[in-house]
């Protein structure tokens, strides 16, 4: 069987990691950081919003997402952050006609710098985790 | 693409745009300057207390809950199921942004009085 018939025959096999290429998975893994991201965002809206409740059940909440587990959980939340905004520079680049043809190497370099400013994070925090 | 289509597609760049100085100042100070130290709610009272962070964090709550919910409309969209609601799911998610904002404003409200 040809390649063209298998994935007639098996359209998710376009979706096999084997058949993807750095922009789509700069795609996808922007697709799942933004949705991680939505998510956060709406929890973080509405902890901040128990200040309707008072000073109290404000201070209440906020002292259960600054526990280790929360910090440990944020140097995640702070690498989808990473990836996402330096992901969605490289897409602006493309829009602009920018730098295209080096596009697999731009993906590579946001990648790093997400692994650095995780490890760099980690860093910082893991004392706090720690304390 | 209809006209509506380019302006929700522009307005996602620019909020992007601001999202990077905004989420950059407001990480920075909140987070990031004094780190370690537990967040109370005198804490982000005093803070609260310039008109800059006030800017910040209002500019950050709205571009956010528009750059969130239109992204997430692009991501759902993209599925034949959701595709197919469109009209119903645009106007979900206007009154979801403008009932998040007033919650989320309401709620940064309280540190200002």
């Amino acid at each position: 069987m040809d390649k063209a018939s298998f994935l007639e025959k098996n359209r998710a096999a376009d979706l096999w990691p084997a058949n993807m290429k750095a922009g789509m998975w700069a795609f996808l893994l922007h697709r799942i950081s933004g949705l991680v991201l939505v998510a956060y965002l709406f929890l973080h809206i509405w902890v901040i919003a128990h200040s309707l409740g008072g000073k109290a059940s404000f201070d209440d909440i906020l002292a259960i997402v600054q526990t280790p587990l929360f910090l440990t959980l944020d140097l995640f939340l702070l690498a989808a952050v990473v990836f996402h905004g330096l992901n969605g520079v490289r897409i602006i680049l493309f829009d602009m006609g920018i730098w295209v043809k080096h596009q697999k190497i731009l993906f590579a370099t946001v990648f790093v710098a997400t692994a650095l400013a995780f490890f760099f994070a980690a860093y910082f925090v893991l004392p706090l985790v720690m304390r | 693409m209809n006209r509506a289509n380019v302006w929700a597609w522009l307005l996602q760049r620019i909020t992007a745009v601001l999202l990077l100085v905004l989420l950059g100042t407001h990480f920075w100070v909140t987070h990031y300057q004094n780190l370690g130290e537990i967040i109370i709610f005198e804490t982000v009272q005093l803070r609260l207390k310039d008109i800059t962070f006030i800017l910040v964090d209002a500019g950050l709550l709205g571009c956010a809950i528009y750059h969130a919910l239109n992204g997430l409309r692009a991501v759902l969209f993209d599925f034949t199921f959701f595709a197919g609601h469109k009209r119903i799911l645009n106007w979900a998610f206007v009154l979801f942004g403008i009932v998040t904002l007033i919650y989320g404003g309401y709620g940064l409200f309280m540190f200002l009085r």
